[in-house]
């Protein structure tokens, strides 16, 4: 596959992955375009099994190492404030309420540390074993799962949610 | 926890569907080329790497040959207006120079053909032509007994090799010990090649805030990484050790002897 073909076939998705990972459109794009970079240069001369998941795990690990002291991060554009749900419940109470509760969470997730958020992300958006989460990180399934136990107790603590079991398992 | 659990995944659900507008969303035409470009940039530095390693490698091997025969060594890090025993042993210095020699031939494989003799004759041209520069220690205290030493750790050059871009570490040494010193990137504007180099200019990064943009500004962007992030590589020791070696051999060569290794 040449690159353009490479590039084209991972961007979309690795942009929305990086997007949840960094809380910005502007560090995705930069974490995309470097783990696309880097995992071309990795391929240079040698087959590398399985790209799309290469380039996914090198994003993921690029983002943990580059961005885990980068804490305060940029605010979101305008244009990304939250809008209203679509149809008629639009003006109801509880959608409103359900997407300023969104908002808080979003805005919590952006505050964790980045191995934290990298395990939500991979656990909660992608739907990932704790196995696979794991591998993918380079990290024990012990490591997972507390970092997401942990992840979850900050988020609960900033938004006051309530907890059902300690969730450990 | 299964509430919140429930709450994350709409969440992330929800922001990663704002980045799918009403259009398909494809690879920005630029991004191929710039992806391109960092991986270019990669695989040089990754080659970069590779032969500092080396020469770490051989320095470090020196180094611990040395730390047999001397016993440990105490070198402290190198201020601008510091005083600081230089400890880098003979046996050291050599296994570094050896090391360096290996990098510049590599990195400039194809472009240099230079020779440890061209080298070494290059070096102290650019070394004479620093010492007349009052930035350098050469110039700080220009009644002091001390010897200006200069090591100049090669670092890349433009094609033509008319700019070259090296670490250099220059240091008033009185014995073995510096009495000041700097060690900086080098930017050098030449013209020739071993005994007859000229130095038409040359430039520093300034101090501070200045710091990062001047080393922008003076060296090529593939080159820049590596000078920002020589001070924690073993290209500013290498340096050094280079500069205590010229040092000695100008003690020795004043003195009509040969620079000893270590006692």
């Amino acid at each position: 596959m040449d690159l353009e073909g490479f590039v084209n076939a991972h961007y979309a998705q690795l942009l929305r992955r990086a997007y949840l990972l960094t809380g910005s459109r502007a560090d995705a794009e930069d974490l995309v375009q470097e783990a696309l970079a880097r995992t071309w240069e990795a391929a240079r001369g040698r087959a590398v099994e399985s790209p799309g998941a290469y380039v996914h795990r090198t994003m993921v690990n690029l983002y943990v190492s580059r961005w885990r002291r980068r804490r305060l991060r940029r605010e979101d554009p305008v244009a990304e404030i939250p809008e209203p749900v679509a149809g008629g419940a639009r003006h109801t109470a509880d959608a409103v309420g359900e997407v300023d509760e969104r908002d808080r969470l979003w805005r919590v997730l952006g505050s964790l540390p980045a191995k934290q958020r990298a395990v939500l992300v991979l656990r909660y958006y992608e739907d990932l074993s704790e196995g696979a989460a794991a591998d993918l990180l380079g990290v024990t399934v012990g490591t997972v799962r507390s970092q997401t136990w942990k992840g979850l107790r900050r988020l609960e603590a900033a938004l006051g949610s309530r907890v059902e079991g300690d969730g450990r398992g | 926890m299964a509430d919140l659990e429930a709450q994350v995944r709409a969440t992330l659900a929800d922001r990663a569907g704002r980045l799918e507008g009403p259009l398909p969303y494809a690879a920005p035409p630029a991004l191929v080329d710039a992806v391109a470009t960092r991986a270019a940039q990669l695989h040089r530095r990754r080659t970069l790497v590779r032969v500092g390693g080396a020469a770490a490698a051989v320095a470090v091997i020196g180094l611990a040959a040395a730390t047999l025969v001397r016993g440990p060594s105490v070198a402290g890090p190198l201020g601008p207006a510091g005083s600081v025993t230089a400890t880098a042993t003979a046996t050291r210095t050599v296994d570094s120079a050896t090391a360096t020699a290996t990098a510049t031939r590599t990195v400039d494989s194809g472009t240099s053909g230079d020779t440890s003799a061209q080298a070494a004759a290059e070096d102290r041209i650019i070394r004479a032509a620093l010492a007349a520069d009052p930035a350098f220690p050469a110039g700080w205290d220009p009644q002091s007994q001390a010897v200006f030493g200069c090591g100049f750790y090669r670092v890349g050059a433009s094609a033509d090799l008319t700019y070259r871009y090296v670490w250099a570490n220059c240091s008033m040494f009185q014995g073995d010990t510096v009495v000041s010193g700097m060690s900086v990137p080098l930017w050098l504007h030449v013209r020739g090649s071993g005994e007859s180099l000229e130095v038409l200019g040359h430039e520093i990064p300034g101090d501070g805030t200045a710091y990062t943009a001047d080393v922008r500004r003076l060296f090529p962007a593939d080159l820049v990484d590596t000078f920002l992030g020589a001070p924690t590589t073993d290209i500013v020791r290498v340096a050094g050790a280079l500069a205590l070696r010229d040092a000695r051999e100008q003690r020795a060569s004043a003195a009509g002897t040969t620079p000893t290794a270590a006692p």
